[in-house]
This record gives structure tokens, C-alpha cells and sequence, in this order.
């Protein structure tokens, strides 16, 4: 049973997302989106300085509720695509100063929960549908279209630890994943990186890498990567069934034979603070060592 | 919207009419400042219809189009125009409330794309409006109450005051208000428990948040009105009422962080001849203490009694004070907190109300809680030298260790310890300190004041 304020969050996710659909704002001049229920909204103020801001406000009721704190955001210019400042909202607030006049692209995670899911069990049991892991093969094409086209998984062990995991098709056609993970959760340890994985029905292994993550508020963290950047050929192999699979990886264990994998991972990775991570691991990384086996570590 | 906004808007009306001396009063077109009119030329789009068929409306429908308006979607749409201009409806030049109602339709639109989407500027010339509301009570909270107990150190006035009118702004529109879930912490009734006694609905917590939307806007009220009365209510610190009325705003219960909590404290009325001196809000009372009266029934400036006929609402930061039971004599009418097994402090009579109210008074050492837990639970009474010692003598006699140590501490020791600071020092975990406080609560009964769920009450018995 899923607990009563994760519903709620679901719910104001599902709301929040459309509206964070390319929502572009200049520097200094007031943006809202809004569906009558939640609105997300730039207000031009000034510090106390006299220097120009802008408050962006995630708005969902008065008084602000848990769902609209500590969501992760990222500002990036709305033509380079450039990220210039990132942060967590703080009851549903920031404020930006300092940035350079032009357009802007805002982008907040709502750190949804998708279907219940048990990434393990996918490995072991034939499957039948998409819904048991599988990646959608409608991602096999590239769309560019209006509305970004998703799928999500979770894990549905007692404590959720894989809150989110999400491929996302952006509305200029690539693919990214992002996951959100109960850090705190003992099946996770509060390990820094995430292992993901991509196989087929012959439990060939596609794909592996490794997202940054950063402390969010409740013992959660969240991190997010370009993975049409690190699996180019991802889309040729989806028309047969491609499994994904999440787990905790800990840096110590990490070896030289994943020097590779970190450096890839690195550089599809834009977020500074899921870069901190990656290059975190890359720069510890042992001289030489086994590492084992798919299938033969614990989740 | 600001004076220049509506200058802007009715100047477009007299540009596009500038033969029409019905339309060119007050204020002639020529003379404008140079880059108003540059402003006008660049920012205002042109009317879709040729002078002299263009409606005087239409000048006005599209200025405020230009105004307020998203940027880079073409001129508006007609059908678009005349949806506002219904909305606005438009008598005279120089109709601000036609304004007033035109912003407030385009910032409640929910569509998603275009003009049938929220206009950005209406949403942001609401969201100025409320923020030239909310900087007053909250630089008086900040005044008298100083920063948020929790607050980071990041805290600053200016920003909150830009988040709260965010918020409030945003409820406003949307009529997503729930300010009533913290009714307790004001002290607001909920309407069934009232209104079943009562047979009329009375003004609750729940009656005040549903008018806190623009939907309960009559449209012909001023709009700055209409937000103060929802938002701020009352100018807090000009008279005593006025955190009573403030705790019913929107404001009060998002305001610090959402920290802020009121209830009716004691005042000292005694005579000094000279101007209060008593914490806030003491502007409009003149010659007496009006410090607040604590557990043991003297102000914080010492004096005895105190002569109390009526409660003072004042705000405070959850956590800071606690619920006290009090009773009124019936004798002198004064109320006093000591009326267990004692006679009136002032008449010397015996004549306590039947019924027990209660009142406010500091946390400073909270029994069976610690401050930071609740605020509606009841505090300690403080000490006289008297009680103290009847105290000390109990303890010794009824408790054993630890929870004589414990009590010691508690009851008698640092006035300024509270629970945690002592379970800490004696390494008590969570158990043992709820077994020493319930030690003590069941042992010292007698000697200590019943908490209000304890006492045998049924309505309070206050401000008659």
C-alpha cells in the first residue's frame, strides 16, 4: 500500500510537469504557468541591495504543503541549453540574481513515482509487457514531438528505495534518465551513485553507467543523465525487449575496469551536482581490480 | 497595477481618441514625457480596427492587453478581446475598477498556451499588490517578536515579504486557500463544533478561508481593499485588538515561516501613571503596566495582583507559550491564575466562576512537555519562595531517584532548564524521561497546576 502522502505527491507531480513543459521566462520580466491549481510563476523583485531578482514560486496552497519543498531545479539558457544555476526549492521558492539578460529555460523535478515495479525480479522472470521493466519500444523512434513522451519504474520493496526511475524523451527528441532514490533506506545505504543497466531478453548486458546523486530533503536524492549521450545505439536495440535495472553502487568497490563507464557517464552528465559524484569515483578510483560478474553482486 | 499602469492604459485611450474631448479629460495626450511615449510606441500593440470605428472599450482592452499581456504571441485575439472587455466592463476613462477587474479575469484564465493562458503581467501586478500589503505587519512581527526561532541563518525580512505575497497572491487567484488547517494555533473554532451550539454561523476559521479567493471579490470594491481585508486585516501594533484580527488574515498563519501562533494572554492593569510599559502591543493604552501576567499570577515588571477584566490577544512563535486554566473571581471580577484551593489575591473572597477559562502564559518550564512539542499544553505556574519550599519538601518526601533529581531540576533549579536540557544531563533516554515526568506529574499532583484536559470544565469563561 502506498503511503497516503506519496499519493499526494503523485498527484501534484502529474499537475506539475505539464506546466514545466519548456517554460521559458526572460531575465527581469514576470512568467507564470498555471492550471488552476498549481502554478509555477517568476515574479521580478529586487534584493535588498536594490539589485534586480527573480522569485520563482511553485505555488500549490496556502499554507505551502511538504510537496513543494525540496524539489530540485535547474536554470539553463533557453538557447545553449547551458545550465547556470541549480538548487531545491525551499517551501516551493528560489530566487535568482545576477544572471545575464536573455532567455531562460526553468526546469523542476517533480520526482514522481511511477508503477510498482521490482527491477529484480525482471532479470529472472519472462516477460510479457512493458510494465514489468521493460522499455517501452515506442521510444525506438525519435519524436519530436509537442509533449515529452516518459516511462517510469519503481521499486516496490517495503521501502521504496527506487522512488523514480524515469526515461524521458525531451521534446528535442533525446532521451535522458533520471532516477530518485530513498538514500536513507537500508537497502541503498546512502551510496552516492547510481548502477544502471540495460539488457535484453537474452540477458546480454547493452549498457552500464553510472548517475551522480544528490541529497534532496527526507533522506532522498535524485540524479539524472543523457542517455541517448552514453547509449547511442539504444533506440536500434529496443524493437527487442531491453530490460532497465537500478541498484546502490558503492565507490569503493568501484575498479580500474570501470574507468571507462564513469568517464562516459561523466560526460553525459550536465548537472554539476551529479558531476561532483562521478568525478568523485573517477578520482578514487583503485589502480587495478576485479570487478564482479552481472547477475552475481546483491541488490 | 500602480498609478503609471493606469496612466498608460487611459493615455492609449486618448492617443486612439485624441479628438474626443469626453476621452481626453483629464490629462491632455501632448506633453507626455519622452519615454513614456517611447515606451507607449514599443509596448502597446496597435488596435485591430481603424479610428473612428474602433470603440473607446477596445483602446482600453488592448492597452491592457499590451500591459499585461504574454509577450510574443501576436495581438490578441478578437474573440480573446472581447472576453476581457466583458469581464472589465468599461464605463468611463479613467475606470480602475474596470482595471482592477479586467487583471484579476486575465490572471485567473486557465488555458495552456497563448492568451487563453494566464497573462503573466496581471499575475504579477497582483502579486505587487498584495507585496505592498504584507511589509508592514511583517516588519512589526519582525520588530517585537524578532527572527524565527527556526529560521536559517539566510532568513531576511525583504524575502519573505516576496514569498508571502507569492503565496498569498497565488491563493488568491486560485482560491486554493486552506489557511484554517492552522486554526488551532490561532485559536479559531471550527464552524460545526460552534455552530451546532450556537444555532448561527459564527465566524470561524473555516468561514474566513472560503472568502479568501478573488471569487468572493463583489468586483466593485477596491481591489487593494479587498486584499488587505483578507491578507492583513488589521494594522498590527496600532491598537490592542489588533493581532486579533490579524490571526484571522492569510497572512498571519503563512507569515515567519509559518511559525506565528496567538491566543489571549493576561495583561497587567496596574496603575503606574505613565505610558505602558508592558511587551507589544501596548500603543492605546495609557498609565498602566500592561505587562504580561505569568503562572504565578505577577507581570514580568513584578507586580501583584494585577487586576486582569479582560484578555489581550497577542502574537507569538509556536513553541513559546502554553495553555494555563484560569478562573474569574466572582467577587472582584478580576481573573486570576492561583485559584486552586487559594483565595482571591485582591478580595481575599472565595468565589472562583464555576467555569475555568485559560489563558497564555510563557513556556518557560513546561511540564509533562517540552516547549518545543506544543504550545496548547499547559505550562508551569512559576515559583514564589513559599510554594518553592512546599515543593522542595514533597519532593524529598514522595519521590525516589532519579526522579527526585529529576524534579529538583525541573521544578526547582535553573528556571530557564526545560526537559530536554535535563534528560540530556542525566543521560535519559526517551523512556526514562517520560517515566520521571509522569512520576512527578502523579505524585506532586496536588501541588502542581491540572493541565486543562484534567480540569473539569465546559466552556471557557471568557471576556464576558
Amino acid at each position: 500500500v502506498k503511503p497516503a502522502a506519496l499519493t499526494e505527491k503523485h498527484l501534484f507531480a502529474e499537475r506539475l510537469r505539464p506546466l514545466l513543459d519548456d517554460f521559458r521566462f526572460t531575465w527581469c520580466s514576470p512568467a507564470v504557468r498555471s492550471d488552476g491549481i498549481v502554478t509555477v510563476s517568476v515574479h521580478p523583485t529586487s534584493s535588498d541591495e536594490g539589485t534586480p531578482e527573480l522569485l520563482v514560486s511553485v505555488f500549490d496552497g496556502l499554507p505551502p504543503p511538504p510537496s513543494v519543498h525540496g524539489l530540485p531545479w535547474t536554470i539553463r539558457r533557453a538557447d545553449t541549453g547551458t545550465i547556470v544555476r541549480v538548487g531545491n526549492t525551499d517551501r516551493g521558492r528560489f530566487w535568482l540574481a545576477g544572471l545575464a539578460p536573455g532567455e531562460y529555460r526553468l526546469e523542476i523535478e517533480s520526482l514522481i513515482p511511477g508503477e510498482l515495479i521490482e527491477p529484480r525480479a525482471t532479470a529472472a522472470a519472462p516477460q510479457t509487457d512493458w510494465s514489468a521493466g521493460q522499455i517501452t519500444p515506442a521510444f525506438a523512434e525519435v519524436q519530436y514531438a509537442d509533449k515529452v513522451a516518459e516511462q517510469e519504474f519503481t521499486s516496490d520493496d517495503p521501502d521504496q528505495t527506487v522512488r523514480s526511475a524515469r526515461i524521458t524523451q525531451t521534446r528535442e527528441g533525446r532521451l535522458t534518465l533520471d532516477v530518485e532514490i530513498q538514500s536513507d533506506s537500508e537497502l541503498w545505504g546512502k551510496q552516492p551513485l547510481a548502477r544502471f543497466r540495460i539488457w535484453n531478453d537474452s540477458s546480454e548486458l547493452l549498457a552500464q553507467g553510472y548517475i551522480g546523486l544528490y541529497s534532496l530533503v527526507g533522506g532522498r536524492a535524485f540524479g539524472k543523465l543523457d542517455l541517448d549521450g552514453f547509449a547511442p545505439d539504444l533506440r536500434s536495440w529496443l524493437p527487442a525487449r531491453c530490460y532497465l535495472r537500478i541498484d546502490p553502487q558503492d565507490p569503493r568497490r568501484l575498479v580500474a575496469q570501470d574507468r571507462d563507464d564513469l568517464e562516459q557517464s561523466l560526460a553525459c552528465t550536465d548537472d554539476p551536482r551529479c558531476r561532483e559524484a562521478v568525478a568523485a569515483a573517477l578520482g578514487n578510483l583503485p589502480p587495478s581490480g576485479q570487478r564482479p560478474a552481472f547477475g552475481e553482486e546483491e541488490v | 497595477m500602480n498609478d503609471e499602469e493606469m496612466y498608460l492604459i487611459f493615455t492609449k485611450v486618448r492617443i486612439a481618441f485624441p479628438d474626443d474631448p469626453d476621452l481626453t479629460s483629464p490629462a491632455p495626450v501632448r506633453g507626455l514625457p519622452e519615454d513614456v511615449a517611447a515606451w507607449l510606441a514599443t509596448n502597446l500593440p496597435p488596435l485591430r480596427t481603424q479610428i473612428p470605428h474602433a470603440a473607446f472599450e477596445e483602446a482600453a482592452g488592448v492597452a491592457l492587453a499590451g500591459l499585461y499581456g504574454p509577450r510574443n504571441t501576436g495581438l490578441i485575439p478578437a474573440q480573446d478581446l472581447a472576453d476581457l472587455l466583458a469581464a472589465s466592463r468599461f464605463t468611463h476613462l479613467g475606470d480602475a475598477r474596470a482595471v482592477e477587474r479586467a487583471v484579476v479575469y486575465a490572471a485567473r484564465l486557465r488555458g495552456r498556451r497563448g492568451w487563453a493562458a494566464p497573462w503573466p503581467g496581471a499575475v504579477n501586478a497582483i502579486f505587487r499588490m498584495v507585496r505592498i500589503q504584507v511589509p508592514a505587519p511583517l516588519q512589526w512581527i519582525y520588530d517585537n517578536l524578532g527572527r524565527p526561532p527556526a529560521s536559517p541563518r539566510s532568513w531576511r525580512l525583504a524575502r519573505e515579504i516576496d514569498f508571502c505575497a507569492a503565496v498569498v497572491s497565488g491563493a488568491l487567484i486560485s482560491g486554493r486557500c486552506f489557511c484554517s488547517e492552522r486554526c488551532n494555533d490561532f485559536l479559531q473554532s471550527d464552524y460545526q463544533d460552534r455552530g451546532n451550539d450556537l444555532h448561527i454561523p459564527p465566524l470561524t476559521a473555516a468561514s474566513d478561508c472560503a472568502t479568501h479567493s478573488f471569487s468572493c471579490w463583489d468586483q466593485q470594491q477596491p481591489l487593494g481593499l479587498f486584499i488587505w481585508e483578507n491578507a492583513v486585516r488589521e494594522h498590527l501594533g496600532a491598537t490592542p485588538s489588533g493581532p486579533q484580527e490579524f490571526r484571522r488574515g492569510m497572512l498571519a498563519k503563512l507569515a515567519v515561516d509559518g511559525s506565528l501562533a496567538a491566543g489571549e494572554t493576561m495583561r497587567c492593569r496596574q496603575f503606574l501613571g505613565i505610558p505602558a510599559q508592558g511587551s507589544e502591543p501596548a500603543q492605546g493604552l495609557a498609565l498602566t503596566c500592561y505587562g504580561e501576567v505569568e503562572a504565578h499570577d505577577r507581570c514580568e515588571h513584578g507586580h501583584f495582583p494585577c487586576r486582569i477584566k479582560d484578555l489581550t490577544w497577542r502574537l507569538w512563535y509556536v513553541g513559546q507559550r502554553g495553555q494555563v486554566p484560569i478562573r474569574r473571581c466572582s467577587s472582584c471580577n478580576y481573573f486570576y491564575f492561583q485559584f486552586n484551593k487559594r483565595s482571591c489575591p485582591f478580595c481575599d473572597a472565595n468565589a472562583w466562576s464555576r467555569r475555568p477559562g485559560r489563558a497564555y502564559v510563557p513556556v518557560r518550564r513546561a511540564w509533562l512537555t517540552s516547549a518545543e512539542i506544543s504550545h496548547r499544553l499547559p505550562t508551569d505556574t512559576g515559583l514564589t519562595p513559599e510554594r518553592s519550599a512546599e515543593l522542595q519538601d514533597a519532593i524529598e518526601q514522595r519521590l525516589s531517584e532519579p526522579h527526585r533529581t529529576f524534579a529538583k531540576r525541573f521544578l526547582l533549579n535553573d528556571r530557564k532548564t526545560d526537559i530536554d536540557a535535563i534528560a540530556e544531563a542525566m543521560n535519559l533516554d526517551t523512556r526514562a524521561r517520560r517515566q520521571s515526568v509522569e512520576e512527578v506529574f502523579a505524585r506532586l499532583a496536588d501541588l502542581l497546576p491540572q493541565p486543562p484536559e484534567l480540569a473539569q470544565e465546559n466552556e471557557p469563561e471568557v471576556n464576558p
